[in-house]
């Protein structure tokens, strides 16, 4: 299951922790996806001074990660009180989701377009799941109060769930183009 | 009487609805990247739960016993208490090679310091941290067997190629949770 992934499938699959839950609603996905994105570029920063690519380097890097998403959990918190009801642990652990070290990756060098991709991805789980989960979008009330469309969505089950759809469409528009490269190479 | 009453609504609470793969999505990137054969994961998995029930203990000892003021060095213990529970799996033969370009252990560290974090924001007794300790191992060790299953069975049917994918392996974990919730409602 793992060969022949997009950089897209790649995203979520690194970022499914974050992805899963920290996009309960719209706000919470937007401050996650800023840190973490903030993070893996500070990360990838520390990783130019670390030649080698020991287990000990490393665990530097993920100490680092760690530290980092710890200071900007507090941060946040700190300079910004009203979006403590956004936060939650899921900021914390960005110390210990894959995404953020792949700029410390020998094989995977297209850095900002992962981090592009899970910026968008966030941002669209996280809408997605306010609206259908509240039926609200940063906290506007879209359809009558009390009656969201799909309500279990709020819920872990539907982050799996749209995770599972965003996952499959991902895997059938990519289908698609490489079906229609294939058939323009054999009309070639 | 009454305690253990709660001792075991904690867990069937830690068990079912607030398992730590499916409520709290802990090590679930780790349970679909590294489940194999059933027979295989059934002995990886030992391996794995055993070690995050010992250092969810570590962890939980070295936090009770530091000084109130000096909480902001608890994401540091368990992050040493997570190197040691690598180190442990590597020593096991677990955890080897590369994925994506990371070591192998990289996906596995959610599981081993967000169960931690978890603990922690418990706020348990021992007695308490003991019996949610054991109860999401056990969960989590019954969704990786699961997990096995399913990925198993997904890669031996015949539905379309598009369809062996993660997509399916995650919408089947969505029923899953939906049950435990339904078991919740029961």
């Amino acid at each position: 299951m793992d060969k022949n992934l997009t950089i897209l499938e790649k995203v979520m699959l690194m970022g499914l922790l974050p992805l899963l839950g920290a996009t309960n609603n719209l706000k919470q996905a937007l401050i996650t996806a800023v840190s973490a994105v903030l993070i893996a570029l500070l990360i990838k920063f520390f990783a130019r001074f670390i030649s080698e690519r020991e287990d000990y380097h490393w665990y530097l890097l993920i100490g680092v990660g760690i530290t980092l998403s710890y200071i900007f959990y507090i941060a946040i918190i700190d300079l910004f009180p009203n979006l403590e009801v956004f936060i939650n642990n899921y900021l914390l652990l960005l110390g210990v989701t894959p995404l953020i070290y792949i700029g410390a990756s020998r094989s995977e060098n297209k850095f900002f377009s992962y981090q592009k991709d899970f910026f968008i991805l966030m941002i669209f789980v996280g809408a997605l799941r306010e609206i259908l989960g509240k039926g609200t979008i940063f906290s506007i009330q879209l359809t009558a109060a009390g009656y969201p469309p799909l309500g279990f969505v709020k819920d872990f089950p539907g982050a799996f769930l749209i995770v599972s759809i965003i996952y499959l469409l991902v895997e059938l528009l990519r289908k698609d183009k490489a079906s229609l490269q294939e058939g323009s190479e054999k009309i070639v | 009487m009454r305690k253990l009453s709660e001792l075991s609504r904690l867990f069937l609470n830690s068990l079912l609805s607030e398992n730590m793969s499916l409520a709290f999505f802990l090590g679930i990137l780790f349970m679909l990247i590294e489940s194999g054969t059933i027979k295989q994961t059934a002995i990886k998995g030992l391996k794995y739960m055993s070690t995050v029930f010992v250092i969810n203990v570590l962890g939980w000892f070295l936090h009770t016993i530091l000084p109130g003021g000096l909480d902001p060095l608890n994401p540091a213990i368990f992050f040493l208490t997570t190197v040691t529970g690598v180190t442990v799996l590597k020593y096991w033969g677990e955890l080897k090679g590369e994925w994506f370009g990371l070591p192998r252990f990289v996906p596995a560290l959610g599981l081993f310091f967000g169960t931690q974090l978890l603990m922690q924001k418990g706020s348990y007794t021992y007695p308490e941290m003991m019996t949610a300790n054991t109860a999401y191992i056990l969960g989590g060790y019954l969704l990786f067997v699961l997990i096995a299953a399913i990925k198993e069975e997904i890669i031996v049917s015949d539905a379309a190629p598009v369809f062996k994918s993660y997509s399916t392996l995650l919408a089947a974990i969505a029923m899953l949770a939906l049950g435990v919730i339904g078991i919740q409602i029961i």
